[in-house]
């Protein structure tokens, strides 16, 4: 990555990263967190997978995945809590997911919708697994480049 | 969450879908975006296509009849109790004591496997599947048209259609994906000529929409063709280069009576007219047809007269250009492929044939018998003809004409196993139910409606006890003693291409493409063919039959004064027994119905959504009306799905003498009010 500057850049404090970068760029995400990308399979659909090797998938930033990344934020199936029963009675375990995450190669429609998500699940009762999760997810956006 | 590419498991359109699965538990489904068909579509089935799959009906383990009641047992027990007692049958009866259908639900391997137990271990050539219920007068009609009874070219070909002639097929709602393409035909300007009893959807969009009477469909076709031929719309070229018989078929139409035509179909000469001449005006032409043509004692002759059709005008032999029978099941299409068929082994090789019965013995090491066998009609309308039957996943019970023969035919043989996924209302008659593994439990492939085999993969692992068809078979075939050894069922595909040459070049590692291959496919070099009879018929040429009006076996009259027509609905599926168990499609379409005129029901005093009994000569059922326009006077309609409203407890078992195809289309009925 390196900081833009020269001509051509439009501010000059963004930092730009050049698309031979990109791999390494995300092969180091993968040391920190839990990678989900656009990838491209077999069959030729691209869909978000949650990556550990860079460098045997294709990633597919040209077409729309087949799924949008929400199911990322709120599962069909999760565990909410565990618990054991004892003499003693219950006792509760909380499920809560805290996987540092970041689900890069987004849409702009995606990113919007996540943000009503945020709405949704902020206000009123809060939904703290959504939230877990949400704090816990570092958003890279894709922006139409042919400006 | 991870997601598995498979192939939806309920129409023949084939759709390409993703299971999306988390723990061992299928959470969601979504279309392929590449795949050819689905184009990142599904229908409402598709969409919801996972949720009976984990149902708490599901069979759980094998269950076995003691005093008179099913109850749990083990696999072993099971297996050697089938085992024992087809093989008792078959040393006191004969192999033609037992009857095997086979399933149109299952993978291509499951049917080729059992084809193979039935005819290498029973000796028997009764084998059949339900493509007699639905397309056996294609198979045999088409056949002996062009020399192949398959779908001449590819799905998607039909966008680029200059003329859609649709007939007998309610394609919006039976193959809701397969219609997507003729609107998008319409869309580029293609003419539309719907013909069918019905105003169906599709009528709504067509240029032309014409209503011939039930079971008529030999007399309009023949008046078409004698309008063609007057016009000198004939394509004398290609009848002269790739056709045989048209001076006699000329001759047959010369004579024949356009006055007729009229009187018994009831479409005007000058509408039939029209739709002739938008039809034969075209270069690029496809006819869709489906079970309206096929379910009728003439089912095969409607074929042949579609067949005559397309050959006289030239609509053959080229892309977006064909005759386009539009199957039922997911793999009726490789179900019958795979030699699911009382005369054919697989591949459409004869069992008559000794050259093929030589090559089928010495790859199997056994003795196959050469005479070919009854079809599932024949054997489940004769109470006391077969004495042992074995049943994978079929529930002829509400699927076969006249419920009652059917009961009695199978609870009056000496044997009955069934294997399913659930408890059908054919297993609850069993002597033995295995439980079987669902779509998503189960690797494999099968073939869709334009001959594209595609690949079925495992998501899940079976339910309960339940085990795949083809390791059900392979366990049942070793305790008869004669092994199967294969591992898995792309090794059954190898021994497939091995002896069927129209799957010569099929292997799993050449599936692994959203788009399969499409057969004929000779060997592994084949890309696979997506039209067929490129540059001559598969039988060298296209031969024209001479066809005469058959009516109907049975037509309205004063005692049962309507005509009742069934069908099926956007919703459920055949018998129910995966639909119904599906919420959402529940509360779409919970419960049967009898669709009736509301002028008709104005006559009987009869409102929508009253209790109605429907009454035949074989028996009767009380369901709901409901008042709709879409069809004509004194004809009534009801789908197949529902156990408690069965429209097969009043449809005709009579047959089409050539297919043994049941006339499902048309029966007679009379409505009374319920009080």
């Amino acid at each position: 990555m390196r900081r833009a500057s020269g001509k051509g850049d439009l501010m000059t404090d963004n930092l730009i990263l050049y698309k031979e970068h990109l791999n390494s760029f995300l092969r180091k995400i993968t040391k920190k967190f839990e990678l989900i990308a656009p990838v491209r399979n077999t069959y030729g659909d691209t869909l978000f997978e949650v990556i550990s090797s860079v460098d045997d998938v294709c990633i597919d930033l040209a077409y729309r995945p087949i799924l949008s990344p929400k199911h990322f934020f709120t599962p069909q199936v999760e565990t909410l809590f565990t618990y054991r029963y004892d003499k003693s009675g219950y006792t509760f375990k909380d499920a809560a997911d805290s996987t540092p995450r970041v689900i890069f190669g987004l849409r702009s429609c995606d990113t919007r919708g996540i943000l009503f998500y945020d709405l949704i699940f902020q206000e009123g009762l809060k939904d703290k697994y959504y939230l877990d999760r949400r704090k816990d997810t570092i958003l890279i956006n894709l922006v139409p480049c042919n400006i | 969450m991870h997601s598995v590419l498979t192939t939806c498991p309920f129409c023949a359109c084939g759709c390409g879908l993703y299971l999306h699965v988390e723990n061992e538990r299928i959470v969601g489904v979504s279309p392929s975006k590449k795949h050819p068909i689905s184009r990142g579509n599904l229908c409402v089935k598709g969409w919801n296509s996972i949720e009976h799959v984990r149902h708490a009906e599901r069979l759980r383990e094998p269950l076995i009849r003691k005093n008179g009641k099913l109850v749990k047992t083990g696999w072993n027990h099971a297996l050697k109790r089938i085992s024992h007692e087809l093989l008792r049958i078959k040393k006191k009866y004969g192999g033609e004591s037992i009857g095997i259908l086979s399933s149109a639900k299952c993978t291509n391997e499951e049917n080729y496997l059992l084809m193979k137990l039935g005819r290498a271990i029973l000796k028997t050539n009764n084998l059949d599947h339900c493509a007699r219920l639905c397309h056996s007068p294609s198979v045999l009609g088409l056949t002996n048209a062009f020399g192949s009874g398959a779908m001449t070219n590819s799905i998607s070909e039909l966008a680029g259609a200059e003329v859609i002639l649709v007939t007998g097929s309610n394609t919006t709602e039976q193959h809701p994906q397969i219609a997507r393409f003729i609107f998008e035909a319409l869309d580029k300007g293609a003419k539309l000529i719907v013909i069918d009893p019905r105003r169906i959807e599709l009528s709504k969009f067509a240029h032309i929409y014409l209503r011939p009477r039930l079971g008529t469909d030999v007399i309009w076709l023949n008046g078409m063709m004698k309008i063609i031929l007057d016009e000198g719309l004939v394509d004398d070229s290609f009848i002269k280069m790739r056709t045989e018989n048209f001076s006699e078929f000329k001759k047959f139409l010369s004579r024949s009576d356009l006055s007729q035509v009229e009187a018994i179909s009831g479409i005007s000469l000058e509408d039939l007219g029209r739709a002739a001449k938008m039809y034969a005006g075209a270069k690029r032409a496809i006819i869709i047809y489906s079970m309206g043509i096929t379910q009728h004692v003439s089912g095969t002759d409607n074929v042949e007269s579609i067949a005559n059709l397309a050959m006289m005008t030239g609509h053959l032999e080229q892309e977006i250009t064909g005759v386009f029978p539009l199957r039922g099941q997911n793999n009726v299409q490789g179900a019958c492929d795979m030699g699911a068929l009382p005369g054919m082994l697989s591949g459409y090789q004869r069992v008559d044939d000794p050259a093929v019965l030589d090559k089928f013995s010495r790859a199997w090491n056994a003795d196959l018998p050469s005479t070919p066998g009854l079809s599932s009609v024949d054997m489940l309308h004769n109470a006391g003809r077969i004495k042992g039957m074995f049943i994978m996943g079929e529930n002829s019970m509400l699927s076969h004409p006249d419920m009652k023969n059917v009961r009695a035919s199978l609870e009056n043989s000496d044997f009955l196993a069934v294997a399913d996924i659930f408890l059908t209302e054919t297993a609850e008659v069993a002597d033995v139910v295995l439980p079987a593994a669902a779509f998503v439990e189960k690797d494999g492939t099968v073939t869709s409606t334009e001959r594209r085999i595609q690949r079925m993969r495992k998501a899940i692992p079976p339910a309960h006890l339940s085990k795949p068809d083809w390791q059900i078979i392979i366990e049942l075939a070793r305790h008869m003693g004669y092994p199967m050894d294969y591992e898995s069922p792309a090794e059954v595909m190898e021994e497939i291409a091995l002896l069927t040459p129209i799957y010569g070049g099929v292997y799993y590692d050449r599936l692994e493409t959203v788009q399969g291959l499409q057969w004929p496919c000779s060997d592994r070099n084949h890309p696979g063919t997506p039209y067929l009879h490129k540059k001559s018929f598969t039988r060298g040429k296209g031969l024209f039959a001479c066809i005469g009006y058959r009516p109907p076996a049975e037509l309205p009259d004063k005692e049962y004064p309507f005509a009742l027509t069934t069908g099926r609905v956007y919703e459920h599926w055949h018998t129910g027994s995966m639909t119904r168990r599906i919420s959402i499609l529940k509360r779409e379409c919970p419960e049967g119905f009898v669709e009736i005129s509301p002028e008709d029901a104005r006559v009987l005093g009869i409102i929508n959504g009253e209790p109605v009994k429907v009454i035949s000569p074989r028996g009767e059922v009380i369901t709901r009306a409901k008042l709709v326009g879409s069809l004509p006077a004194q004809t009534l309609f009801m789908p197949f799905h529902f156990r408690e409203a069965p429209a097969n407890a009043l449809t005709n078992n009579a047959v089409d003498p050539q297919a043994r195809i049941p006339e499902l289309k048309i029966c007679a009925v009379r409505l009374e009010k319920v009080t």
